[in-house]
């Protein structure tokens, strides 16, 4: 059988007597542990605040605080007296050599059993928040289920604490030492969510004819919006792994994929990435780049000149339901669009073209066929000068 | 010598040494003197010593548990006691499990005896109940077999008995009743279905189980020792009274490894339907083909199979069995996860692979890899179970009918659909830039209605090509190729190697250049490159064939001028051309182009 426990942190107190205060003198009174916080708010760091009675006597009283087996940052540590502060003074900390300690000088005018809240940041315990959805057969809604899990491996036993997150009230729980506790956290029904495709010329191939027996994944979203109207936006979502499922119709589900979502404040969106469509194929292919407005010196080598250049995306959806594709298209350095079809796309940044396009099912005469064409001319480009913030990329 | 005589309380406390050592030595000295007391001891031993014979549970009086509740409050604190002497703590617990036991031996009977005893059990101190988990998991995998007499069913669920009356239900839950363990059930699975993906190595496993629940608190402990699920995605729904029963908490307990248990209040008393779904790494299916065409190669008939390992440690009895065909997006690989010392990791830590256990798991999944073909043989040959298709979000779900079971170790193969006469398209392609001076052959079709499918699309696997050789079913070995997943409506082209029969052969007929240009200091600034090629295609073969040449130019400058006989022409993009050659069977064809390529100042002179 383990030990009853690691040996925690203790306190003792010994009191100072006749002004000899440079002995250690340990071992007086143990205090016992009373209510405990564990505050859970700070995903980097957890700190832990816990009332304890010392026993003072008038004068000046030495309050050890020592720790083995748990991992405390020392420079965190704090004490708040709550019955008599304006009687019981903290003078000074100190930190005794070799030792995971520290010591308060407390000076206190009469006898008290004074309360007294301790508080620290302990290392190795913390939460997660992790999401798991269930879309339905249509893919417009989820049921959005959050679970905290808390872990403690900080060798310390909580055998009952309050643990407090960033909102909401503190709960009761104890949590021993290497125990895992996951348990639920909200639930939110029908949460609308749109699903999102998106082909990023710079991330993907262009030319799927050209890789050997491989498909260019679309990957696919769902976006989720953090605001009433959604059923949520009462608080900001914390970031965590999402597991995505769906209603399969047979009263099952199938996984979708997963995705981990950053912190997602009230009136914020968070896309998820579930997976790739491979049914939605897009062939992009440069016709044309030619040099124009070429400027030499008079060594006869060129220093300025613009560019005319075409590319033809062709988006194929062999789905057999519509589809939205956002195609994300980047122009390095300066640029003037000659001619583009469609031509409602949005331009996001200096190099940066979004398109919405409305992919149509799949007919009976194959899959629907949609086409990007683009023509632009680069302009003032410099031989052998970088543009520093985009790189060229593609063919 | 004591003066009074010894009690049977005094006497347990005695006989397993539950008091203090004086007190002991006390007894002790009593029992040599009192003869009374000595039958007494003796008839309680006796008592003791029957104990592992009984099976069923007898009643106790109000009388006798208020008596054992009271020892037990007692050998606490003894317990206690001893703990702060250094008295190994296995003593401590040996004895609180013996006297605990005494307590359901003991004659005397009544009927409210059971939320007593719990309470009872419920004040052990945490230190022996630690002591509890870990014989009581030994205690309870071995109950466990006994009882569904399959000692392979791994994933075990048990409900640990919590019996709390209502009346008495405590708000607060009370701590996991490890020592407890000798209430324990094994509910029965109902129900299996595994979702296989193909894309991961990934899993979906979902039981149904009929759980009996007490009204108030319950423990229900899942195990899965030597499987490799992943303990994060263990989830437990009921299936119904949903509004009456919460799931209040999933706890990982400390020093426990695979163990899961879950805390359920429950309003309702007797058996509900319980659903628990989870993820586990091991199992796999893959897709494979095989294509027969005819003599003149013009149709094929196709076959498509699939098949179904499992690695997973853990068997699958009659289990509805789903594939999925879909790229799934994971962030963590199951097996890893599977192997976590701790479900959810330590504090700042991410996987726990170190380099050398990353290189253990490759050799793992090698190891995998090859069970993976050699078993091959072992499935069951075309067994023609019918498997539905659907589509899914972007995934298509392929249900096999009925029930399979796979044991683990095991793979079985299906078959999952069958086309006869395809047309296809004999495609060779020749580009020296991607393959060389040879040609390479392509078997082309549609996964459309026209051509006998088009139905779903086909999951990616290696087609392995046969070709009939006369009318008695002899078949001849064409090839094997690869290919990616094909959304219905779209082309195949399978890559069935480098052939020799059909021969594309360009051959350079003229070189020129042409149109210097100079800068003021008369060095070469601009010129044309003239290049005449004259390309013969031949096809040696029987049957008639599509031949694609396509042609790279070391330019975006360029002038094509073309003629001879090819039947189409196309520009594929800024610096490559196609032509496509229809040939008959052994004949061949010519044609030439002469392509003007533009360098240095003659650039500014193009104009296309």
């Amino acid at each position: 059988m383990r030990c009853k426990k690691k040996i925690l942190t203790v306190i003792m107190i010994c009191l100072v007597l006749g002004g000899v205060a440079q002995a250690r003198i340990k071992l007086v009174a143990i205090p016992e542990r009373a209510a405990t916080v564990i505050r859970l708010d700070n995903p980097q760091a957890t700190l832990i605040e816990e009332e304890r009675v010392l026993t003072l006597q008038k004068g000046i009283n030495k309050v050890d605080f020592s720790w083995k087996a748990v991992s405390i940052d020392a420079d965190s540590i704090r004490l708040a007296v709550l019955d008599h502060p304006d009687k019981v003074k903290l003078l000074n900390v100190s930190y005794p050599p070799n030792e995971a300690a520290l010591v308060w000088e407390i000076s206190s005018d009469s006898d008290y059993a004074e309360r007294v809240r301790i508080s620290y940041l302990l290392m190795n315990i913390d939460r997660l928040i992790t999401y798991k959805a269930i879309a339905d057969k249509a893919e417009t809604g989820i049921n959005l289920k959050s679970f905290l899990v808390l872990r403690n491996f900080s060798g310390e036993d909580f055998d009952t604490a309050n643990i407090q997150l960033d909102y909401g009230q503190a709960f009761e729980r104890g949590l021993q030492h290497e125990e895992t506790k996951q348990m639920l956290f909200f639930e939110a029904a029908r949460i609308p969510v749109t699903k999102v495709w998106t082909f990023d010329a710079a991330k993907l191939a262009w030319d799927p004819e050209q890789l050997e027996n491989q498909n260019v994944g679309i990957p696919v979203s769902y976006r989720i919006l953090n605001d009433k109207k959604s059923g949520l936006g009462e608080f900001a979502l914390w970031g965590g792994k999402a597991r995505i499922f769906q209603d399969d119709g047979h009263e099952s589900t199938i996984f979708l994929g997963e995705d981990v979502t950053g912190l997602v404040p009230v009136g914020e969106k968070t896309e998820l990435y579930i997976g790739d469509s491979r049914d939605i194929v897009v062939t992009q292919r440069k016709m044309k780049e030619q040099q124009i407005n070429i400027k030499r010196n008079n060594g006869n080598s060129i220093i300025l000149y613009d560019t005319d250049e075409e590319i033809v995306a062709k988006i194929e959806n062999f789905k057999d339901s519509p589809a939205v594709l956002t195609v994300i298209e980047h122009i390095p350095g300066q640029w003037d669009m000659e001619k583009c079809v469609p031509d409602d796309y949005v331009k996001k940044n200096a190099n940066t073209l979004e398109f919405e396009i409305k992919l149509p099912a799949r007919g009976k005469g194959g899959p629907a066929v949609t086409e990007i064409k683009m023509q632009y001319h680069r302009r003032n480009i410099r031989p052998g000068v970088q543009i520093p913030d985009v790189q060229f990329y593609g063919r | 010598m004591k003066k009074n005589h010894l009690t049977e309380k005094d006497l347990i406390e005695y006989q397993f040494k539950l008091a203090s050592q004086e007190q002991i030595a006390e007894a002790a000295e009593h029992l040599k003197e009192c003869e009374k007391c000595r039958q007494l001891n003796e008839r309680l031993a006796a008592k003791f010593s029957s104990l592992e014979l009984l099976r069923e549970e007898p009643q106790l009086s109000e009388e006798l548990v208020s008596r054992v509740l009271e020892s037990i409050k007692t050998s606490r604190q003894t317990k206690l006691k001893l703990k702060t002497f250094k008295i190994p703590a296995w003593i401590g617990a040996a004895a609180a499990v013996l006297l605990v036991t005494s307590l359901l031996v003991v004659s005397e009977i009544k009927e409210q005896r059971k939320s007593k005893l719990t309470e009872g059990l419920r004040i052990k101190q945490p230190q022996v109940t630690e002591k509890y988990a870990y014989s009581g998991r030994e205690i309870t995998t071995e109950r466990a077999s006994e009882i569904s007499g399959d000692s392979k069913e791994l994933g075990r669920v048990f409900t640990v008995g919590d019996r709390i009356v209502s009346s008495k239900e405590p708000k607060k839950p009370p701590f996991a009743p490890a020592s407890a363990i000798e209430l324990v059930t094994l509910p029965r699975r109902e129900n299996v279905q595994t979702t296989i993906y193909n894309s991961a190595d990934l899993t979906l496993v979902r039981e149904r189980r009929n759980l009996t629940l007490k009204r108030g608190w319950n423990w229900l402990q899942f195990m899965w020792a030597n499987t490799l699920i992943d303990p994060t995605s263990l989830n437990l729904e009921p299936l119904e009274e949903k509004g009456k029963i919460e799931i209040e908490q999933l706890v990982f307990p400390p020093r426990l490894k695979e163990v899961g248990r879950w805390l359920i209040h429950s309003e309702v008393e007797g058996q509900v339907p319980f659903e628990i779904t989870y993820f586990t790494s091991g199992l796999s299916w893959r897709a494979f083909y095989m294509g027969t065409l005819t003599e003149d190669e013009k149709t094929m008939r196709l076959e498509g199979y699939v098949r179904v390992t499992n690695n997973s440690g853990e068997d699958y009895e009659n289990a509805q069995t789903r594939l999925i065909v879909g790229k799934v997006h994971l962030l963590d690989q199951i097996a890893d996860l599977a192997r976590r010392q701790w479900p959810y990791g330590w504090p700042g830590e991410f996987l726990p692979l170190s380099s050398n256990e990353k290189g253990e798991i490759d050799k793992m999944r090698g190891f995998v890899a090859q069970q993976y073909y050699s078993l091959s043989i072992l499935g069951d040959e075309l067994s023609q179970k019918v498997i539905t298709k659907e589509g899914l979000s972007e995934y298509f779900l392929y249900t096999i009918e009925g029930t399979e079971t796979i044991e683990t170790g095991w793979s079985k193969r299906l078959i999952s659909f069958t086309a006869d006469d395809v047309p296809v398209v004999n495609l060779y392609k020749y580009e020296q830039q991607r393959y060389g001076n040879s040609v390479v052959r392509f078997l082309s079709f549609k996964n459309d209605e026209k051509h006998k499918l088009g139905e779903t699309p086909i999951p990616g696997g290696m087609l392995k090509v046969y070709r009939s050789v006369d009318n008695t079913g002899h078949l001849s070995y064409t090839g094997q190729s690869a290919f990616k997943y094909i959304p219905i409506d779209e082309e195949v082209e399978l890559n069935l190697g480098p052939v020799e029969n059909v021969v594309v052969e360009p051959t350079l007929m003229k070189f020129s250049t042409e149109n210097f240009k100079f800068d003021s200091k008369d060095n070469i600034a601009g010129w044309d490159e003239v290049r005449t090629y004259n390309i013969e295609v031949r096809n040696t073969r029987d049957i008639p064939v599509k031949v694609e040449i396509k042609r790279n130019f070391a330019s975006q400058y360029w002038d094509i001028t073309k003629k001879g006989d090819f039947d189409s022409f196309e520009k594929e993009d800024l610096d490559t051309v196609k032509f496509t050659v229809e040939l008959e069977p052994e004949t061949k064809k010519e044609f030439e182009y002469t392509v003007r390529t533009y360098h240095g100042l003659r650039q500014q002179d193009w104009n296309n």
